[in-house]
């Protein structure tokens, strides 16, 4: 038992980004202890006594003597039991039981009492931390080989065992060895078969016609209407009529979901577009991320997909107010004492709200019983800052029982989807060099400078302003929401009609948007 | 038995009985039942008045039988009353003062009217209890305030009231009917509250706007202090009455809304008018009290028809049972005051004379038939006063657009539609065409009856995004209105866009 440091890299996990973690190893001939220092959690304090465990059960001796490990660099906060494998290993060194070959390998994993290794969260952001680290390779638990293979440039090993992770080390990580690398593109040319389908909305044809806009803009939508009215199942479709995930946005929504621990067992590449739809109950942290070392919230799990707010009136305030910033950024910063993490959170926001509390108000079938007062309540709950970022707004109402029965199904999500993807073509033409790619990004000056509007569309448009008591900013998107009605139409001008229909789209009642005048 | 009271004297009962009225319901019904009229009243010393009023039941009585039946029987409101609101004290305190609250003095803009005064409106005294005092507060100053009431109970006026949760429209109607009303040179008095009386406010408010500020458009009729901001949320609706009309207010300058006050505000609106109409109302709502108030003083009652089943339809069709005039735009109103010229020559005579020169005689031999013959007039000049509702004359100033699809047989609405489907002959006036003739398919669909977007598509026909346009330009030219369910309608109760 000559050497008595021993030390392995390691990657750990800040947010979304990894970064490197030199684990040391000192045995020391004191007073035995185990002692692991450098910023560790709780849950990196109690890898001491699964460390202890699996190095005993896996055959390996572990000396009555003072061992002391560090974490370096000892000034960022390292959390969760992913680090239980390089402690391990670090001990084996320090204790003469293994020998390094090369120390560009890394290792990361949860051991098990027995010795077995545990997958562990965000292997997909962590393999990327390594390369970035120049880093050769990566020991991770077997179960997580194929989301870190994902990542070029980096050689996986995978590993069942602390026995067989010594093993890896000690041959200095042959390539013969390393899992071969995934192929991103060829994953997504087989996108996972989706049981929903736009086909299986009946009637609707505002909110279908309203979806399609949304979707092609990049617009955010609200969707108000008694309960029953089908607002959850449309909004469940709204992915399904997006273009499928491009290469790097599936990296990048897998990296959050893996960070999160949310990938399906053998499933290493998020291949949809996430919908993700948090029960209004949820704290402001779990909607927008956060907790001492920041996870990402369901903004951020939703990145590149949809977020569906159900019983939008009814979330706190605070939570809702919080969405402002990642709804115009398309990302969010959490801030915490020791760290400030930022999440992707490019989502388009699906809501949908009862007309008034108790869900009736326009409902012909039900008097509704709320007063003058909870209405006013009721939609001062949804700020105007908030709204403002809420494009579209439309009223969704009961289908009729004969239409149910009777009524041919509605277009098919692949018929949609073609047109909103020609119409994206058409806005990242248009908009190429103007730093956005929707129009539902364009600022108050891009708006002047980019939409371009006929004749009878800006005649159209002063009426409405005049006559429909619209403010500015309301103006402002109707004309938004018009580019897109007329990218989806293949006009390269905002005809009067393209305006028509996205005054449509203005939402009567749901803001407090027309003045007062009965 | 002492020398009877001096003017002076007697304004101050007034005073005293009116702080009195206030803080306790029916103190004027009980005295009625000691003294013929409020008159005979005035005539007696004080102390006199004291006494049969603290010989009166001890609290706990009725207040407004009136409020809570519905019905105003005079048994109900000559009944015991009640303390108000914690304020049976303050009342007892007030009857052994034999005196009125000196403390208490008028806001900026406000005069007080008593019973006893000229300026004290002469409807109020056809109530079997009348207010002792009025509360008036108009935005000038106090001479202003006296020359506004002093307009106001020289014009025909009426009273426009119903629920506080109406139907689009409902509130079309009263809109449309204040605003046509102020237009036909009527004043028109409503209850501030949500609803049917803010629209007719609003519309009062609309027509004057810019017009002769000398005579006030619209009156409130306030069931606390006239001075007192209730609701809240109106508190700018209230201003914009303020600034050319009045506020007016049976109770003491600054009193607080209690439930009882508001049947006994509905008395006063009822007896200022000389009609009421009813635009929606339930079958136990204030509207209909105001309407039974007004006709125990025998005032014209008229109502707006609503749609059958609806709850707030109730009211109306019930006064339409009973006989009232049914009110399809202001016109009814106004010719149901020429009707009733002779019940306030004075007022309503000379208005009268004017106002049918206006109107269609025929229409006026139709609808008044009795009592035409006895006041027709010489002049059969060409309509003016148009019946309001149809989009015919909403028209004139775009010749592009007449009448779409109003009268448009079935027939030829088929072959519009044909040729919009069909081959196109050249691109842009076809557009053209093609999107006046969805207008039409729409309008005829919205025309029938309210239709969310996704019905005005299954029955034209046309695409979504067609139906939409054609949907937004009926909009934007005032025909039909979108509501937050996403149903379209047509607009009614309105002569012409504006």
């Amino acid at each position: 038992m000559s050497p008595v440091l021993g030390r392995l890299a390691s990657v750990a996990l800040v947010g979304l980004d990894a970064h490197v973690v030199e684990v040391e190893t000192h045995v020391a001939a004191a007073m035995p202890a185990f002692v692991i220092v450098g910023l560790p959690d709780a849950a990196v304090q109690e890898s001491r006594e699964r460390v202890r465990a699996a190095i005993m059960n896996a055959g390996y001796r572990f000396p009555a003597r003072r061992i002391i490990v560090n974490l370096a660099p000892a000034d960022v906060r390292k959390s969760g039991p992913l680090l239980d494998l390089p402690i391990a290993l670090s001990f084996l060194l320090a204790t003469g039981q293994a020998r390094c070959a090369d120390r560009r390998l890394a290792a990361v994993g949860e051991l098990g009492l027995d010795g077995s290794l545990r997958p562990v969260a965000g292997a997909l952001a962590l393999a990327e931390g390594a390369r970035r680290a120049g880093l050769r390779g990566l020991i991770v638990p077997a179960a997580n080989a194929t989301e870190a293979a994902l990542v070029p440039g980096i050689e996986v090993f995978a590993v069942r065992t602390l026995a067989e992770a010594v093993t890896a080390i000690e041959s200095g990580g042959p390539a013969a060895a390393a899992t071969p690398a995934a192929d991103v593109g060829a994953l997504l040319a087989q996108p996972p078969v989706c049981d929903a389908d736009l086909a299986d909305v009946i009637g609707q044809h505002l909110a279908r016609r309203a979806l399609e806009v949304a979707v092609a803009g990049g617009h955010n939508i609200v969707m108000v209407g008694p309960p029953g009215s089908g607002k959850t199942m449309l909004a469940r479709r709204v992915s399904t009529i997006m273009s499928p995930l491009a290469v790097d946005e599936a990296l990048a929504v897998t990296r959050v979901h893996s960070v999160a621990g949310l990938l399906p067992p053998g499933e290493p590449l998020v291949r949809r577009r996430p919908f993700r739809a948090p029960h209004h109950s949820i704290s402001l942290a779990g909607l927008i991320g956060g907790g001492s070392s920041p996870r990402p919230g369901e903004v951020s799990l939703a990145h590149m997909g949809v977020l569906f707010l159900d019983e939008l009136a009814e979330f706190r305030p605070s939570a809702l107010e919080a969405l402002r910033q990642p709804l115009e950024d398309g990302r969010i910063t959490v801030a915490r004492a020791l760290s400030s993490v930022t999440f992707p959170a490019a989502v388009m926001l699906v809501a949908a709200m009862n007309p008034c509390p108790c869900g009736h108000l326009g409902d012909r079938g039900t008097e509704c019983i709320c007063t003058q007062q909870r209405l006013r309540q009721y939609r001062a709950r949804l700020s105007g800052p908030l709204l403002d970022r809420i494009d579209l707004r439309i009223a969704v109402g009961r289908v009729a029982a004969a239409d149910l029965r009777a009524a041919p199904s509605g277009e098919s999500s692949a018929a949609v989807r073609e047109r909103v993807c020609a119409a994206r073509a058409r806005q990242t033409a248009r908009l190429a060099g103007s730093g956005v790619f929707a129009n539902a990004q364009l600022g108050t000056r891009q708006v002047r400078r980019l939409c371009r509007l006929s004749p009878g569309a800006a005649a159209a448009l002063d009426t409405a302003y005049t006559r429909l008591h619209l403010s500015a900013r309301a103006c402002e998107r109707v004309v938004k929401v018009a580019q897109t009605v007329a990218d989806l139409g293949g006009a390269t001008v905002i005809a009067e009609e393209h305006v028509r229909e996205s005054l449509a789209y203005r939402g009567v009642g749901v803001a407090a948007e027309q003045a007062g005048a009965a | 038995m002492s020398r009877p009271p001096c003017h002076e004297e007697r304004c101050g009962t007034c005073l005293w009985l009116a702080e009195l009225a206030t803080r306790r319901g029916g103190t004027i019904g009980r005295l009625r039942k000691s003294y013929q009229d409020l008159d005979a009243v005035l005539e007696r010393p004080r102390s006199e008045i004291a006494a049969v009023l603290a010989r009166s039941p001890a609290p706990g009585g009725d207040t407004g039988g009136a409020s809570r039946s519905g019905t105003p029987s005079r048994a109900g409101r000559a009944a015991a009353p009640r303390a108000t609101g914690g304020d049976g004290s303050g009342w007892r305190t007030a009857l052994a003062r034999l005196a009125p609250d000196m403390s208490l003095t008028d806001p900026p803009g406000g005069i007080v009217v008593t019973y006893v005064d000229d300026e004290y409106p002469p409807g109020l005294r056809h109530l079997y209890d009348p207010p002792p005092a009025l509360f008036v507060l108009g935005a000038g100053d106090a001479a202003e305030t006296g020359r506004r009431l002093a307009e106001v109970l020289r014009a025909p006026r009426v009273v426009v009231v119903g629920t506080r949760r109406p139907s689009p429209y409902g509130l079309d109607m009263a809109a449309g009917i204040g605003r046509d009303l102020v237009r036909e040179g009527c004043v028109v008095i409503s209850g501030l509250a949500y609803g049917i009386d803010a629209a007719a406010h609003r519309g009062a408010l609309q027509e004057a706007a810019g017009a002769d500020p000398s005579v006030p458009p619209t009156v409130a009729v306030m069931g606390c202090g006239a001075d007192v901001c209730y609701p809240r949320a109106h508190g700018s609706l209230r201003r914009r009455i303020l600034q050319p009309g009045l506020i007016v207010s049976e109770f003491l300058w600054g009193v607080p809304v209690h439930r009882w006050r508001f049947p006994s505000r509905n008395r006063v609106l009822g007896a200022l008018g000389h009609a009421v109409v009813v635009v929606e109302g339930g079958p136990q709502s204030g509207a209909l009290i105001t309407a039974r108030h007004a006709l125990d003083v025998s005032r014209e009652i008229l109502a707006v028809p609503g749609e059958a089943g609806r709850q707030t339809s109730e009211g109306p069709h019930g006064l339409l049972r009973d006989g009232a005039t049914i009110c399809e735009s202001a016109l009814c109103a106004a010719i149901a005051l020429i009707g009733i010229q002779n019940s306030d020559p004075g007022v309503l005579r000379g208005w009268s004379a004017d106002a049918m020169e206006r109107i269609d005689p025929a229409l006026l031999a139709d609808r008044l038939a009795d009592d035409w013959e006895l006041m027709a007039p010489s002049v059969d000049e060409e309509e003016v006063f148009a019946d309001g509702g149809g989009p015919g004359e909403e028209t004139e100033d775009r010749p592009g657009l007449d009448r779409p699809g109003m009268d448009l047989p079935v027939g030829d609405r088929r072959q519009t539609d044909a040729r919009d489907r069909g081959g196109r002959p050249s691109a842009a006036a076809s557009h053209a065409e093609a999107a006046v003739d969805a207008e039409q398919l729409v309008w005829t669909v919205v025309d029938a009856g309210q239709s969310h977007v996704d019905a005005v598509v299954a029955q034209s026909g046309l695409p979504i995004g067609a139906a939409l346009a054609a949907l937004g330009a009926l909009e934007a030219k005032g025909r039909v209105a979108a509501l937050p369910d996403g149903t379209y309608r047509a607009v009614r109760g309105r002569r012409r866009p504006g």
